[in-house]
């Protein structure tokens, strides 16, 4: 695609993200494009009862459109009365960690996981959200992964799906009808990526059966392309990501795949002793499946390697996935979270035709196992430097009296487990992870930790201690390779107990504090703001030319005035649990420093920090 | 009139309860039926027709009455004081007067022909259940060493003493005095595929489960300074991350057992866990040179402390201590595999690490593995060729045809 093509697109991100006062003038281009998108009435073509809900909706947004015009603002603003401007000469000793937990956001959604009292396996991993800024208007929206009645509503039409779209202030609208992301069926993992590189982000979901590609069409809606793109999987898909493995510039489809169990007919665990009569059968009772890759071919299509490339033979119980280049060389790496199993870790090379090939080296790696030669449960994967030596390391969820566990990245895609130097070993034992993410949600330059908890299933009845619903879990980075608990001081949502799934990170109030949304079985998803004393210094938007437009695997460096790199952040794909974040990097350097920004396409660019600023840095300019 | 009533109607509860109590057992044993067979066939007991049972809980008429359950039920034998102490026994067992059951049973000489062992397998299994672990474990090994040397056994009984025993052992973690067991247990060819896994995969079973924690606060309640017991439960406070609990538990044994290899193993395991690389040295520098027989534990140790030291040739050499002994052993196989990587030897690290994938596998399915599995018992057999235990695999090829014969004969599995 030429440099040409991308200044139109160019044109909106640029004002939007640079210049407040001219925002409102192309946001005329783009809100027009929205109010399209979520207003046009395409109810008359619509079904009885998708026109009852449209209806519904239609008449809840005008409501909370009036509540949110009359109402306080929900949302502190800015407590630049309170923080400083420069992270020289903060105390960041004092630095907190506390979340506000905002309630009333407008986010109604509540997943079906139809917990019958069978206990089938798909009834626990719950589903994920995706970050998203769909119409350009400079606010994150969400996406969130629903289920349903499992196998009647399997093939019913009825979106399970929902697409939240951001107002401003941090106030959500349900969006799903009008924008076309229509996406039924028991869902799971979702990605969020601009495949086709036309400058708005594309999305895609993964379900217990089909999968769904949806095109964003820049008017505010989608199109389902999956089965013209031939990038469906009709197995049991989990978390997904875009990412540009063979750094053509292009992002291609990278699909986890978890157990080979039908919902006709699943397995069954009797227990006599379960109040309904069964209990959840464990992973080990089934057959792993292959994971599914498909390279984007540049023109807006996928081409299915996944025979080709070798990875039809590597079966696995894949729950968690994140693509970044460990050892900063050639091609990314990809890494699967298996269930019960070993890890994968896949180095991607070329074949003497050219053709992509990936090989599994996770035991040589150290990453496939625990330090002491256990397979565990491995939910979710947080990606992160943690202790700022340059290199990406792994920070992977377990399950209920097991350890989570982090691997340090020793370089040349070598791993070691060294959870139990971190202060992260004891605290996780009586707790079941899943959605995990890496993050300074203090902005002290070192990377802390949030953990989203629970049970797979209510096993109170045996007596043995295992809550079902748990707290989430807040680590604080040390600073000297290890992390202190600060979840009882980190508000409100932190003191209760949940059955949390999937965690993505996003700026929503654009405070340059990193915030969370979580998604959980049984309850709403929530969303909490960051209430740090210190606030970012800058915060970085990606746009690739040569590369993906995303930026995804771009690396950013700090680095201090006196030549010491300071810290490093990869632009990654995957991470969490079937959950995709915002690509927005956040960064508080010490004054002087500059970051310098090497592109997958082998590019690089070094920029000066500019305090309180939110940037976006274009490939080549 | 009356007597013949009374008679009647406590033969009437006794036979229903005699069935109650078959049914509720008899999975495990038939002990009245042993003890109605054995005080049958006791043809050279003397003759003791004293009410006294030697139990203060037992009055002389509920000698008396089981004394003459026995005539009637079986005249023409002669009737002995041990026989009529098993009834008692029985019947306190019936009425939930456990300790009593106990006492009838301590005083049945282990040397009474039949109703010796039986006394003691009864007794072994009450006393588990009323916590009194050394007390049990003693019982049960009274059983085993009589049966060594015995003309006539009951496998049942038999089967019954190894399980009993090895369930103390698992519930304290002695894992190499359970080895020796298990070990015994095979050799007499009375193991079936749940005891094989102890055997040869220690490691890879859960070792900190909620009914062990329950059962070692239970036995601790009895015998609150009992040493084995108090390492135990140390032991599990490290392995559900509670370690600060665990060294302050271990370092007051330690102090007043200072030559104890088992507490310094346990603490050294605590100190690795919590990342305490300072005092596992200082602990590890207290000790004796490392010998083949301290624990497994202490060994591993010693080859993880060398490992973080980059002793690397130190490590393996410890690790490799552990493996001989426990092939299995999926801490110390990762540790070679460490060391071998940091020595550059390619082959052997490859080998190391396809060990520990192997072992990984195993450890996975291993819950697959049921004494009625054969399909199990046969990937089982095939995954330790690949690990080179041929004498596991051998264990559970036999396991394999076993349940293979069994399931065609239409037999409940056993072994």
């Amino acid at each position: 695609m030429s440099r040409e093509s991308y200044i139109l697109p160019l044109l909106p991100i640029l004002v939007v993200r640079g210049l407040r006062i001219v925002q409102l003038v192309c946001l005329c281009f783009v809100a027009l494009a929205s109010i399209t998108g979520c207003s046009s009435d395409p109810r008359s073509s619509m079904k009885p009862k998708a026109k009852e809900e449209a209806e519904h909706s239609t008449s809840t947004i005008t409501q909370s459109e009036l509540k949110s015009n009359d109402s306080d603002p929900v949302v502190e603003s800015p407590p630049s009365e309170k923080t400083s401007t420069s992270s020289a000469g903060v105390d960041l000793s004092d630095a907190t960690t506390g979340f506000a937990w905002h309630k009333d956001c407008g986010i109604d959604f509540a997943r079906e996981d139809d917990m019958r009292g069978l206990k089938r396996i798909f009834e626990s991993t719950g589903g994920g959200v995706g970050v998203i800024d769909f119409d350009l208007d400079g606010e994150l929206d969400l996406i969130f992964s629903g289920g349903c009645k499992v196998p009647e509503e399997l093939k019913s039409l009825e979106p399970t799906c929902a697409i939240y779209r951001n107002q401003g202030k941090v106030q959500f609208r349900n969006c799903t009808l009008p924008s076309r992301l229509i996406k039924a069926g028991f869902c799971q993992g979702i990605a969020v990526g601009d495949y086709d590189n036309d400058g708005f982000d594309d999305v895609y979901i993964t379900a217990l059966g089909s999968n769904g590609l949806f095109h964003n069409q820049g008017d505010g809606t989608f199109v389902e392309l999956t089965q013209e793109l031939g990038v469906d999987d009709p197995r049991w898909s989990t978390s997904c990501a875009f990412a540009d493995v063979n750094l053509d510039g292009c992002l291609d489809l990278y699909v986890v795949n978890y157990l080979a169990d039908s919902p006709y007919d699943p397995l069954l665990c009797k227990n006599e002793k379960s109040p309904t009569g069964y209990e959840q059968c464990p992973p080990s009772k089934y057959e792993g499946v292959s994971d599914r890759l498909f390279l984007g071919d540049g023109t807006g299509g996928f081409g299915d390697i996944t025979e080709t490339c070798g990875l039809s033979n590597k079966l696995g119980k894949g729950l968690g996935v994140v693509i970044c280049n460990f050892d900063q060389q050639g091609f990314p790496e990809i890494y699967v979270s298996n269930d019960g199993e070993a890890n994968f870790l896949f180095k991607l090379s070329e074949d003497a035709s050219g053709r992509l090939v990936l090989d599994e080296i996770g035991m040589e790696s150290g990453a496939a196992l625990s330090g002491s030669g256990y397979a565990q449960a491995s939910m979710g994967i947080a990606a992160g430097d943690y202790d700022r030596d340059g290199l990406i390391d792994l920070h992977i969820t377990n399950f209920y009296d097991d350890s989570n566990t982090l691997y340090r990245n020793l370089g040349n895609l070598q791993f070691d487990d060294i959870t139990r130097h971190t202060g992260l070993a004891g605290p996780s034992k009586k707790v079941l992870g899943w959605g995990t993410v890496f993050a300074d949600f203090d902005a002290d330059g070192w990377d802390d930790l949030f953990i989203a908890n629970g049970h797979v299933e209510d096993r109170t009845w045996n007596g043995r201690g295992e809550p079902f619903e748990m707290q989430p879990q807040l680590f604080r980075n040390s600073h000297n390779g290890k992390f202190s608990d600060e979840t009882l001081k980190s508000g409100e949502y932190f003191q209760q107990h949940w059955l949390g799934r999937g965690v993505a990170l996003a700026d929503f109030d654009h405070d340059r504090r990193v915030d969370l949304v979580v998604s959980h079985q049984k309850s709403r998803p929530a969303i909490l703001l960051n209430q740090s004393t210190v606030q970012h210094v800058m915060s970085l938007q990606l746009v690739g030319t040569s590369s993906n437009r995303n930026g995804l695997g771009t690396r950013v460096e700090v680095q201090s005035v006196d030549g010491p790199k300071l810290a490093i952040q990869e632009a990654m794909a995957g991470t969490s649990f079937h959950s995709s974040s915002e690509r927005r990097q956040f960064f508080a350097p010490k004054s002087g420093a500059k970051l310098t920004v090497t592109w997958p396409s082998g590019s690089s660019q070094v920029l000066e920090i500019t305090e309180n600023s939110e940037q976006t840095v274009v490939e080549g300019k | 009139m009356k007597n013949l009533v009374s008679v009647g109607v406590v033969l009437a509860i006794l036979g229903g309860l005699t069935a109650y109590y078959f049914q509720a057992n008899s999975k495990i044993s038939e002990p009245k039926t042993e003890v109605a067979k054995a005080a049958k066939d006791n043809g050279t007991e003397q003759s003791n027709s004293g009410l006294d049972s030697g139990v203060p809980e037992i009055s002389n008429q509920q000698f008396a009455e089981a004394r003459e359950w026995i005539q009637q039920s079986f005249p023409n034998q002669a009737i002995t004081k041990d026989a009529v102490l098993m009834v008692l026994a029985e019947r306190a067992v019936r009425d939930k007067q456990l300790e009593t059951a106990v006492k009838c049973y301590q005083q049945v000489p282990t040397s009474t022909p039949k109703l010796g062992m039986l006394a003691r397998l009864e007794e072994g299994k009450l006393l588990v259940e009323l916590n009194m672990a050394d007390e049990a474990e003693s019982a049960l090994r009274q059983f085993i060493d009589a049966a060594r040397v015995a003309a006539q056994l009951d496998p049942q009984q038999v089967l019954d003493a190894f399980k009993w025993l090895t369930y103390i052992l698992s519930v304290e973690i002695r894992q190499e005095d359970r080895s020796e067991v298990l070990k015994e247990q095979h050799q007499i060819g009375l193991a079936d595929p749940l005891d094989s896994k102890q055997l040869f995969f220690p490691n890879l079973l859960i070792l900190n489960s909620p009914a062990g924690k329950k059962k070692i606060a239970g036995f601790l309640e009895k015998s609150p300074d009992n040493l084995r017991l108090q390492i135990a439960n140390a032991r599990y406070r490290t392995l559900e991350g509670s370690y600060e609990v665990a060294v302050e538990t271990l370092t007051k044994l330690r102090d007043k057992n200072p030559k104890d290899l088992s507490i310094a193993a346990v603490l050294a395991e605590a100190y690795f866990e919590s990342a305490d690389s300072t005092k596992l040295a200082e602990l590890l520098a207290s000790l004796p040179a490392a010998s083949a027989t301290e624990p497994w534990l202490l060994r591993r140790m010693r080859g993880e402390h060398a490992l973080e030291n980059k002793q690397w040739s130190q490590a393996i050499v410890h690790f490799e201590a552990v493996l001989q002994r426990d092939p299995a052993n999926a801490p110390s196989q990762m540790g070679c595999a460490k060391a071998w990587t940091a020595l550059g030897d390619e082959e052997k690290r490859v080998q190391a690490l396809l060990r520990s994938g192997i072992i990984a596998e195993i450890r996975v399915n291993l819950s697959k593995v049921q004494s009625d599995a054969q399909v199990a018992c046969n990937e089982l057999a095939s995954k330790c060729k690949q690990l080179g235990m041929a004498d596991a695999a051998t264990v559970f090829e036999r396991h394999a045809i076993t349940i293979s014969q069994q399931q065609k004969a239409g037999e409940p599995s056993k072994p």
